[in-house]
């Protein structure tokens, strides 16, 4: 049927000459999407070469802070090996910076943003080892050689920056189920004030329903399984005296309540 | 387990779960500690999330209208009849308004992507930019001239921004015009072009993609004025017609691995369109146009049914 209808079509057709300009220009459409398509293609292929070097380095250091929960001793000298690796992870970012044309950092954002989501983690989990406190999106670049300032150029985006953070907080929970097994009862009392204040962080943010909405949603069984951890401990005077109870206890989800009871 | 328990008898000593959760955010937002750092990033961080939603919506709204002016126009474009010899005076209104399109909506847009980078807020108006395509890829094709290359398109959704130009502007203004040139270096035309405005334009980006998805959209309208056109008397004109979904089909075919899957759904729909522009061309063959005209053959009314209930299926319904 197509084949009679062509030929008919080409014999009956009165006007020969537009019908070839037509032609012409509808093949030179799809010729240069086609060209625009092969060198996306191969730009990408470049980006995926980087980024699996990266999230090699990544890994590694994901594996060295994996000790932590093992023993206390080794904690910074696991937190020194992460640190060699981001430096791995700062070059990786460096080469993408280059590859990646000014303006298109969002194009290709999908290579790469869960691995710097993972990678945040760790930088953020690294410093709270070693510091105690809560890495800013700024350091957290800075540590990446990435700006914070989109008009920079290659930047850390907010809400990889955020997710990232959200993971430390399911880490941090584990993180205080095996220090109580390793035999420091004072651990998870820090834990649950900087996971409490973490929430309350979180909680200012207007967020819409997408996946950073969705792992936040999922923060409040992170919150609630360190109280509860608080809370054995509490109630079976494990821990110190003087610590920061009150803080806790008034810092978020409804089961917060049992700690002082 | 335990901790399940746990939480229930507390929310009863509260008396019901909701007061208790109600409770705690009032705690939480008196309690909120402005000294603590962690707070204040995060202060930070709610304001560059909330101007980047805002925006993001804005735009949104902005597709959303070019997208009904859109389907407007290719209503317009199909009461063109050559029996009421109006062609001249519909494609000159549709031009109007296709104009109008690019000077307020898409300048709007325009001015929303200022120093951002255009692919974050691509998805934000990628439907209204089939949509516009497809009007205005149908008034071409309506008006009997060849169909433009995305060049040309973007060449008209750059705007000169003369009244507001600050250092920031400026500076973002490069940015946005390394795209033309790296994405089109094969377009030989583009070459000159994307150079010449490379201090005073603000512009919407075209995606190639996005041009490519309209053309899709495009076969759809050419197929019903194929069918039209039958119905009108004018024969002829259905091999003008099926000539060209052949052109597009072919150019579709050749398209190596997009990165999309709705690439893939506008080929069914695309070839479904060629198929009954060609039975539509067989039959005005085979039995003459009046004949294809009434319909009483199988295949002719198979071919009108089938355009009926496609209507229903994957179009916007605006038509008839």
């Amino acid at each position: 049927l197509a084949i009679i209808c062509t030929s008919s079509c080409l014999t009956l057709f009165p006007q020969q000459n537009l019908v070839n300009a037509m032609q012409s220009n509808v093949k030179n459409i799809f010729d240069s999407f086609n060209d625009y398509l092969v060198k996306d293609q191969e730009l990408r292929t470049e980006i995926r070469d980087i980024v699996r070097d990266i999230d090699q380095a990544a890994k590694e250091a994901a594996i060295a802070l994996q000790v932590i929960h093992s023993s206390i001793a080794d904690v910074s000298a696991a937190c020194a090996t992460a640190r060699e690796r981001f430096e791995t992870c700062r070059t990786g970012y460096q080469k993408l910076a280059d590859l990646i044309p000014q303006g298109q950092y969002y194009r290709y954002n999908d290579h790469w943003h869960y691995m710097t989501q993972r990678i945040v983690f760790l930088i953020a989990l690294t410093i709270y080892l070693e510091k105690g406190f809560l890495v800013t999106r700024d350091t957290a670049a800075e540590v990446l050689g990435l700006h914070v300032n989109q008009k920079d150029g290659f930047h850390l985006d907010i809400e990889d920056y955020l997710v990232g953070i959200l993971q430390l907080a399911s880490e941090l929970s584990r993180y205080a189920v095996n220090s109580v097994i390793l035999g420091d009862y004072e651990k998870p009392l820090t834990i649950s004030k900087f996971v409490a204040d973490l929430n309350s962080g979180f909680r200012l943010l207007n967020l819409k329903n997408d996946s950073l909405r969705k792992r936040f949603d999922a923060l409040k069984y992170d919150v609630k399984k360190i109280e509860e951890i608080v809370y054995d401990i509490s109630i079976r005077g494990l821990r110190a005296e003087g610590a920061p109870v009150p803080a806790v206890a008034a810092a978020t989800a409804p089961v917060a309540a049992e700690a002082p009871e | 387990m335990s901790g399940n328990r746990g939480s229930k008898r507390q929310y009863f000593g509260k008396g019901g779960g909701r007061r208790g959760k109600d409770n705690e955010s009032v705690v939480s937002c008196a309690q909120v500690d402005e000294n603590n750092p962690i707070i204040q990033c995060f202060r930070g961080y709610a304001a560059e999330l909330d101007a980047k939603h805002d925006r993001y919506e804005r735009i949104v709204k902005c597709g959303r209208d070019i997208t009904i002016e859109s389907k407007r126009i290719i209503f317009l474009l199909h009461t063109i009849d050559p029996r009421k010899n109006n062609q001249q005076k519909v494609c000159d209104e549709a031009k109007a308004r296709l104009e109008n399109i690019c000077c307020n909506h898409f300048a709007a847009i325009a001015k929303e992507l200022q120093g951002q980078d255009p692919y974050q807020y691509a998805r934000a108006y990628t439907n209204g930019m089939q949509e516009f395509i497809e009007a205005f890829t149908f008034y071409e094709y309506s008006s009997g001239q060849d169909i433009s290359h995305w060049d040309v398109i973007q060449k008209k959704l750059q705007y000169n921004a003369t009244k507001e130009h600050n250092d920031g502007e400026l500076f973002a203004k490069n940015d946005e015009n390394e795209e033309p040139r790296d994405d089109n270096v094969a377009a030989e035309a583009s070459v000159g072009d994307g150079k010449e405005p490379t201090n005073a334009t603000t512009m919407c980006l075209l995606q190639p993609l996005d041009f490519t998805l309209g053309l899709g959209d495009l076969s759809g309208e050419i197929m019903r004025k194929c069918i039209n056109s039958l119905g009108s008397g004018n024969a002829e004109s259905c091999f003008e017609h099926c000539r060209f979904l052949q052109e597009l089909y072919t150019g579709f075919l050749s398209v190596i691995s997009p990165r999309s899957r709705d690439f893939s759904h506008k080929m069914i729909t695309l070839r479904q369109s060629l198929l009954k522009s060609e039975n539509v061309c067989y039959n005005v063959t085979v039995r003459g146009g009046e004949a294809a005209k009434w319909g009483t053959t199988e295949d002719s009314s198979a071919a009108q049914l089938q355009f009926h209930s496609s209507k229903d299926d994957d179009d916007e319904g605006v038509f008839f």
